[in-house]
């Protein structure tokens, strides 16, 4: 019998999305195939994606898995199951809503061979859940008989299966061939009524973190650092970001293996932008406790576009 | 341009010989290419005996025409040059002016604290 297997391996999506309300276009729902190793790691092996959402459509599938870990995914259509599974499983998801930035889904599923024989009550769910991308449920796992040898006669480091379902960006990273860019100013109004400022650029992927760090603003031993990430989120004549900032300071010359406390703050901010609109936020103070940087003023302009 | 090339180009115009400044430009734009004109000049200085080279002492009108490929090149080298440590001096120091904003946004009125030894 033919083992046909979707072999989507998915990368873990564990980026973080921004607060904007989310759409049927941006997330997905995936139930991950996933062996757990002898040395406590887990891997992914086959993944069942629901691709873009369709509110009400269902996405079913069928894993099994034989052996030392061997797991496969079986689509409507396809042939049947691993031939000699121990275990297999239905899944069965349909989306519920979208709303802000988390999908509401029904996962149906039931453990449907046991490596423990007939006649025994199967676990199985029929629940509905609600995920942000980048977040991830555990629903079953079945132990690897310790006995279980690979193919080629060596020892087994695989000691259970298990499947687990999670929301992730939509399309995968690997699919998605638009471009978003990202430029920004560190901005610092000084008291005589001028300003200094330092700037840089970033790309990277719609709706995935893209990390920036600015260069470390000096005042005698002491270093300010501004960093954090932007989320662009392409709409209909504008683009929508969340904007992450961090700030941290401490003695400009560190040891990082030792400096592990410094004081750190952070913000978010959503912003719309329109092509070619350069938008200024404006950062609180610092405060006291940052010592000389704590009455300065800083802000930071930004300017994002989608290249393609 | 090939190595070869450059080489001919740069070393038509130590020895006075006729050369596409076209080519010499390209010749002297390559990293390589100036090392090299800064290699042949040495050689040159080394090996020249100096009866040779009061022998080649021309007159003042013809040492004039023969130093003007000379400064030429010297202008060339120090532009590229001039253009190369400034574009570091840019790249390791990204201040540059900001554009004005179209829009001001009023940030969050505080900072959020991130608890020590968590992750934000």
């Amino acid at each position: 019998m033919r083992i046909v297997r979707v072999c989507l391996v998915v990368l873990q999506i564990a980026m973080a999305a921004g607060a904007w309300a989310q759409t049927t276009d941006d997330v997905t729902i995936t139930v991950k195939g996933v062996t757990l190793l002898t040395n406590g790691g887990e891997e992914t092996s086959v993944s069942l994606y629901a691709g873009q959402i369709a509110l009400g459509a269902k996405t079913t599938g069928t894993f099994s898995s034989k052996g030392c870990g061997l797991i496969g995914v079986r689509v409507p259509g396809g042939p049947p199951p691993h031939e000699g599974a121990t275990v297999a499983w239905s899944v069965e998801i349909v989306p519920v809503r979208v709303v802000e930035d988390a999908i509401t889904f029904r996962l149906r599923w039931a453990r449907t061979i046991d490596p423990r024989g007939k006649g025994i009550a199967l676990p199985s769910e029929d629940i509905e859940l609600t995920m942000k991308p980048g977040e991830s449920r555990p629903m079953d796992s079945v132990p690897v008989p310790p006995d279980v040898e690979t193919s080629d006669g060596r020892p087994c480091k695989v000691s259970a299966t298990s499947l687990r379902v999670s929301a992730d960006i939509y399309p995968l990273e690997e699919w998605d061939r638009r471009l978003m860019a990202a430029d920004l100013w560190l901005v610092e109004r000084l008291q005589g009524g001028g300003e200094r400022s330092q700037a840089l650029s970033i790309r990277g992927l719609p709706n995935r973190s893209m990390p920036f760090y600015f260069d470390s603003i000096k005042d005698g031993k002491m270093s300010l650092e501004i960093l954090g990430h932007v989320v662009a989120h392409p709409e209909q004549g504008a683009i929508d970001i969340v904007l992450k900032t961090r700030s941290r300071w401490g003695e400009s010359s560190f040891d990082w293996r030792t400096t592990h406390s410094v004081p750190s703050r952070w913000i978010e901010s959503s912003l719309r932008l329109k092509p070619d609109e350069i938008v200024e936020l404006r950062l609180p103070p610092l405060g006291d406790s940052a010592g000389s940087f704590g009455t300065r003023s800083f802000s930071i302009r930004l300017r994002a576009r989608q290249l393609r | 341009m090939s190595e070869r090339d450059s080489h001919d180009v740069i070393s038509a115009f130590l020895d006075d010989e006729p050369f596409d400044p076209r080519e010499l430009s390209d010749a002297l734009s390559d990293p390589a290419g100036r090392a090299l004109l800064i290699d042949l000049i040495a050689l040159r200085h080394i090996v020249q005996p100096i009866d040779v080279m009061r022998e080649s002492a021309h007159p003042a009108g013809v040492w004039r025409r023969s130093i003007r490929p000379l400064m030429a090149a010297a202008a060339i080298v120090f532009a590229l040059a001039g253009g190369y440590l400034l574009g570091q001096r840019r790249t390791a120091s990204s201040e540059i002016a900001a554009p004005a904003p179209t829009r001001v946004v009023q940030g969050p009125p505080a900072w959020q604290s991130v608890p020590e030894g968590s992750r934000q």
